[in-house]
């Protein structure tokens, strides 16, 4: 029964989610917008599940003193000071620099958030651009002729799009890039979408037929 | 001569004051009402004539209000207006579904004037149980053709042995635990971004049942970083029981699945200082990726790990292939699971894509043919694909 009830349940979910497109009806709406309030809950529960996955792992790291550990009395000291910030009242004042309770402007919740995760975020998308600049090294080395022709439609994609490329060499750069990308580009990822497109498919019916079943996980 | 400079004031004021005095408009007319179709319901579409008052040089129509009421003989109130110029609209505030309504609309002139039509109705909105808009009953069409082909050849499947054509990414998975296995280093598996509910993630999972259950057999550390909390729960479902049908469940770490953070960057450094620490000999990148696919690749190349990639997210693919050793390429991701079970069953589900895109690329060939011919030539024998084409 522990495989049966979750199979009969994706198996209705899964017939009515393919029905329900086609149903303009008010009624299946109401279904599937309860259906999707209730992944929420389940997202709620998971997540309660997770926290405990996150503290145990780094709690044993630091009992069992493992290379690193360190770190881990950072997360966690962080991860109980942003979750005690969210509760914190109104009127409690930590100074002009941390901010005060509750959760509006100024307070030490949003400094924290603002402060300190915004902008190690946006430094670590930044990073992007260094990750970007050295695959695209290695992409372009001229080895085969497949990857000079990459290299060469790169470049042409490159100055075309760039506002000095039709300033020197004139428009045609950027017509030809703009070819490039609505044409041949184009073709090849409508081609990858049709595949990807019956993928899904495929993939949806053997699970609402019962051959697919590795998402169940658990034993024989 | 002093008497018809008089007059000529009087004349003036006398016209003046005919001109501004209120003249109501005619109002619209044959107004009718139906229940709007492929609706949820609580919709009734109007047309009408408009008032031909509308291009009047004095005090022209201006715009019309609609008003609904439950009986001819009772008080109509306002539920929407429309513009000068328009000739239909759907009616949707304050109906309710089951009950009869009467319409009428108001036409306004610039001088406040109005007009108003005869009563049409009634009308008893209501829910469609089936869209029957083209575009809903082409992709049925399509649907039952394609799924059709799939069940077919799942069928099919079971009687005879079907070829699949050779797939280095996923042959590499089997490469890839082996040379874990040798060098003694972990594998990392990570399932992207995605939630549970995508086809992506879904496809992980398959694959990650298998890898796992081979990790449990060669005895290799498996470490798997969640994004999302669900795909959390059921990761290390999967890869638990993997453990358990290879025999070895005594191997299985639940601390090797764990959650990490839901949110992206934060995510990115977690992993990417895995990799640093862990050299992992084999890296999975499987799932639904977005800006992070190149900064876990890159980190994963920096590491020294073989990488085995597959999104069907794709701008993240090509950032793959650049950074990959094998990246699964659009369907490739969805069809991993049967290639490597080898189930008739799996396998025939294949050929049923296989088929389906077969018969997209016929139909392709033969709508841009139309396009082509049906302009100039006039070949009508195209038509039909001619409207799929320019979804006419």
């Amino acid at each position: 029964m522990r495989k049966e009830i979750p199979l009969v349940i994706m198996v209705a979910c899964g017939v009515f989610m393919a029905i329900q497109f086609f149903v303009p009806h008010e009624l299946p709406a109401l279904i599937y917008q309860n259906l999707n309030k209730t992944v929420q809950v389940v997202g709620a529960v998971a997540l309660v599940l997770g926290i405990v996955s996150l503290l145990s792992l780094h709690f044993a790291k630091i009992n069992r003193r493992q290379p690193g550990y360190g770190y881990s009395y950072i997360l966690i000291a962080f991860f109980f000071m942003m979750a005690a910030s969210g509760f914190l009242p109104a009127k409690v004042n930590l100074g002009s620099f941390l901010g005060t309770g509750d959760r509006v402007e100024g307070s030490f919740y949003l400094n924290l958030y603002n402060y300190v995760l915004t902008p190690v975020q946006a430094t670590m998308f930044a990073l992007l651009a260094f990750f970007i600049a050295s695959a695209a090294f290695r992409a372009f080395r001229a080895r085969s002729v497949i990857a000079t022709l990459l290299l060469l439609t790169a470049i042409i994609v490159m100055i075309g799009r760039v506002p000095i490329g039709p300033f020197v060499l004139g428009d045609w750069i950027s017509d030809l890039a703009d070819w490039i990308m609505a044409v041949p580009n184009a073709a090849a990822k409508r081609a990858v979408i049709v595949g990807v497109g019956l993928g899904i498919l495929s993939l949806s019916l053997k699970m609402v037929l019962g051959i697919e079943r590795a998402w169940l996980g658990g034993g024989r | 001569m002093r008497k018809p400079l008089i007059l000529f004031p009087l004349v003036f004021l006398f016209l003046f004051v005919f001109a501004s005095a209120q003249t109501p408009p005619t109002p619209v007319d044959s107004l009718q009402a139906v229940d709007t179709p492929d609706d949820a319901g609580g919709q009734v579409d109007l047309t009408w004539k408009p008032s031909p008052d509308e291009g009047r040089a004095v005090s022209p129509v201006i715009g019309y209000q609609i008003l609904a009421a439950p009986a001819a003989d009772s008080t109509f109130v306002p539920i929407g207006t429309a513009s000068a110029g328009a000739t239909s609209v759907t009616a949707k505030d304050r109906l309710e579904n089951g009950r009869p309504y009467y319409f009428k609309i108001r036409a306004y002139a610039m001088d406040s004037s109005y007009a108003e039509s005869e009563v049409a109705g009634p009308v008893v909105p209501k829910g469609s149980w089936w869209n029957t808009k083209p575009a809903y009953l082409r992709i049925v069409i399509w649907m039952v053709f394609v799924v059709g082909f799939i069940l077919y050849n799942i069928r099919k499947a079971g009687k005879k042995e079907l070829y699949i054509r050779p797939i280095a990414g996923i042959d590499a998975i089997d490469e890839g635990i082996g040379r874990a296995t040798e060098m003694g280093r972990p594998i990392l598996f990570i399932c992207g971004l995605g939630d549970a509910a995508q086809a992506a993630t879904l496809a992980a999972f398959s694959v990650l049942g298998r890898v796992a259950q081979k990790t449990a057999q060669y005895q290799t550390r498996l470490i798997v970083p969640c994004y999302e909390p669900i795909v959390f729960t059921i990761c290390q479902d999967i890869v638990k029981g993997a453990y358990l049908n290879a025999g070895r469940p005594e191997a299985y770490n639940e601390k090797d699945v764990f959650f990490v953070v839901y949110d992206q960057f934060p995510y990115v450094a977690a992993v990417n200082g895995i990799m640093l620490r862990e050299k992992p000999a084999t890296n999975f990148y499987l799932g639904q990726f977005y800006a992070e696919s190149l900064m876990l690749a890159e980190t994963g190349f920096e590491a020294g790990s073989i990488q085995i990639a597959g999104t069907d997210q794709l701008i993240q693919m090509s950032f793959f292939i650049v950074a990959c050793d094998f990246t699964l390429i659009g369907e490739e991701l969805f069809a991993a699971s049967a290639y490597l079970s080898k189930e008739p069953e799996q396998v025939g589900s294949i050929k049923g894509q296989d088929w389906g895109k077969v018969i997209f690329a016929g139909l392709s060939i033969l709508g841009v043919v139309s396009v082509l011919l049906d302009e100039n030539l006039r070949v009508h024998f195209f038509g039909f694909f001619r409207k799929l084409m320019l979804n006419e």
